[in-house]
């Protein structure tokens, strides 16, 4: 079940290298679920700021503390540009981009068209196999 | 379509009150089992 | 702010905990299995199984860790369709209700979900259901395992492997000792465990969040876990259920349940048992939902729900956590060690090594069979780093949604057509496993049970219009009345 789909990221994280300068862990390029883990390396507490826009107009803190990844949902389609430092510092460390695309609603309804009609037809086949003999 | 925060509310409160509702049923079924002699 | 460096609970307060749970149940199998004589009465209860604890039986084992960890994980990931779409998963119990019935009805001194193929569709079948079984047994079961070791490890410190051994331990010995009896006995005061505790920290978060709040501050930073239109979710959705409903169908989990339940409870007991199960995901996942108006960080997102409690409950809700999880871990554990160990003695050990044991050996073979499916989980879940493949078999389970959902109309078709070709329903799980493997590496994991199960449909319907091999149904009880040879 979903358990363990959820838990792969913690069952299998691996001691952090040391690294003077915060720096993302392998972020995602992209995401059409509107959410992933971004996780990164640091030896101390960090801020995680995330903006829409290169010039990072409309940035937002995310994240400010002694934790080594956050997890990101629910984000509408765009791209999403997120930058780290140590709480110290004055310049950011590191930067990542990540382009949220959802899947198209023709393609989702597809999918939920199929399942409609497997489970639908489950449904009839338990109703019409009644004990009948 | 964004759920509104009323229908939201509405979902999670009957939910809830379902939940926790269930243990009393159950004990009341166990209960009427075990007078039943029907427990196992 | 909370994270996981720090857990969130003392560790002397969780080791007493841990031993306090342990020495109840370890009792209460003890003292449920006391009278226990023959494999009938291990195995499955005596047969007689009344409606209360039916209905709690099949409840506590459809609330695994999965429904106090996953739900609120859903929730945050998937939004208001992620925790509507998991309460689904109710829909697998309610389904199983009338094939319950059926199953009583045509095999009353039936034993496992193999027996019933074997019988039904000839020994080819059969081998190809018990590997597909098997597979999603012992996956189900390392991951579990595992699954309690992180947890007890997040929640409060205690290492991995010591956690991961106490609560699989625990669970070997009183199933060992009370048979389902005892599993069943357990499964009752687990399940009001799980969802007063539930209910008791969905109630507090209403009332210190507030929906306002939790509505505004998800808007503002996660909107689209509030649209109704949100697509990842759509496609979730009927894959979600289907994957539940295989799991359902074709486990012996449930097949022995059914066999143990008393005459005229399986359909009513799996019927209530889905109804009370359906608002629990919502129940336990929507609390995700308040992180943002919290403003917790998640650093793993299947930690949401201790996190979201511990900061509405602090230690109280800690504490409530714990329990709840112990519980969840454990009613699930210890069904899937009793039905696994039923499904290897009856298909693998009388199958076969030893086709005329006895109902004595029988009885034996299913304890040994328990503790050494207990070390074997054992092995996996603390090797799993070192061993590749073994660390591997956690992943293995995101494939197991091809291999249960392709099962679902073998068994569906075996029960009510009475024309269901044999060698149709052989290719239809060998087809619909493969290309609902070929389709989770070619769309992702939320096709993989949707495409196993239609796969299997149009193998299953098609053979059978094209095939028919009619089959007297009389035959399911028949040869199954000596065989069975329980009765001391």
């Amino acid at each position: 079940m979903q358990i363990f789909r959820a838990l792969l990221p913690l069952l299998f994280c691996l001691p952090l290298a040391a690294g003077a300068q915060p720096a993302f862990d392998m972020p995602p390029e992209r995401s059409t679920a509107g959410g992933f883990t971004l996780a990164w390396e640091a030896e101390e507490p960090v801020v995680l700021e995330q903006a829409t826009g290169p010039d990072h107009g409309d940035t937002r803190i995310l994240y400010q503390g002694g934790d080594t990844s956050t997890v990101i949902s629910g984000l509408p389609d765009g791209e999403y540009r997120f930058r780290l430092r140590a709480v110290d510092a004055d310049t950011w460390a590191d930067e990542a981009t990540v382009v949220v695309e959802h899947h198209s609603l023709a393609r989702a309804f597809g999918f939920f068209a199929v399942g409609a009609v497997v489970f639908l037809g489950l449904i009839g086949a338990i109703l019409r196999g009644r004990p009948r003999d | 379509m964004t759920i509104s925060a009323a229908a939201l509310a509405t979902i999670v409160v009957i939910a809830t009150l379902v939940a926790s509702l269930t243990p009393i049923l159950l004990i009341a079924l166990f209960i009427r089992d075990w007078k039943k002699g029907c427990l196992w | 702010m909370t994270s996981l460096g720090a857990p969130i609970l003392p560790t002397s307060i969780a080791w007493g905990l841990l031993a306090a749970f342990s020495i109840l149940w370890v009792a209460l199998g003890w003292w449920l299995g006391r009278h226990n004589r023959t494999a009938e009465d291990h195995m499955l209860a005596g047969r007689n199984v009344g409606l209360a604890l039916a209905t709690a039986t099949a409840m506590a084992t459809w609330v695994t860790a999965n429904t106090t960890m996953t739900a609120p994980q859903l929730a945050l990931q998937l939004g208001v369709w992620g925790m509507l779409g998991y309460s689904l998963g109710a829909l697998g119990l309610i389904l199983f209700a009338p094939l319950a019935r059926r199953i009583r009805e045509l095999m009353p001194e039936g034993f496992t979900s193999g027996d019933f193929i074997r019988l039904r569709y000839g020994k080819f079948t059969w081998r190809v259901f018990l590997v597909v079984s098997l597979i999603y047994a012992f996956g189900w079961l390392v991951s579990m395992a595992m699954a309690g070791g992180v947890l007890i490890n997040a929640l409060a410190g205690i290492d991995y492997r010591v956690g991961m051994t106490v609560i699989l331990t625990v669970c070997v010995i009183y199933t060992l000792l009370g048979g389902l009896r005892a599993v069943i006995g357990t499964d009752f005061i687990q399940t009001i465990i799980i969802i007063a505790g539930a209910a008791f920290i969905a109630w507090l978060t209403i009332d210190k969040v507030g929906f306002e709040a939790i509505h505004f501050n998800l808007l503002d930073e996660r909107p689209e876990l509030l649209n109704l239109l949100f697509p990842a979710a759509i496609m979730f959705l009927f894959n979600n259920l289907l994957f539940g409903v295989g799991e359902i169908f074709h486990s012996n989990v449930w097949w022995s349940r059914a066999f143990a339940f008393g005459r005229n409870v399986g359909f009513r007991a799996y019927l209530l048992g889905g109804l009370l199960w359906l608002p629990i995901p919502i129940v336990a996942g929507f609390i995700a939902l308040a992180t943002p108006a919290l403003g917790i960080n998640v650093p793993a997102a299947d930690m949401v729900g201790p996190l979201v409690a511990a900061e509405v409950l602090g230690l109280t809700g800690a504490i409530v956590v714990f329990i709840v999880v112990f519980a969840a871990l454990a009613s699930s554990l210890d069904s899937l060690l009793a039905a696994t160990s039923d499904l290897v003695t009856r298909d693998i050990y009388r199958g076969h090594i030893r086709p005329r044991a006895s109902a004595q050996n029988q009885f034996h073979a299913t304890k040994v069979i328990v503790v050494l499916l207990g070390l074997l989980t054992w092995l996996a879940a603390s090797y799993r780093g070192e061993i590749p493949i073994v660390g591997s078999l956690a992943e293995l389970l995101y494939f197991t949604g091809a291999f249960v959902a392709s099962a679902i109309w073998p068994i569906v078709a075996g029960l009510y057509w009475r024309r269901a070709n044999p060698a149709g329903a052989a290719l239809s799980m060998i087809l619909g496993s493969t290309l609902g493997l070929i389709s989770y590496f070619a769309i992702g994991f939320y096709v993989a049970a949707l495409v196993g199960a239609a796969v299997s449909l149009v193998v299953m319907a098609g053979s059978t219009w094209l095939w028919p091999r009619p089959f007297d149904w009389g035959r399911l009880a028949r040869d199954e009345a000596p065989a069975g040879g329980s009765r001391a």
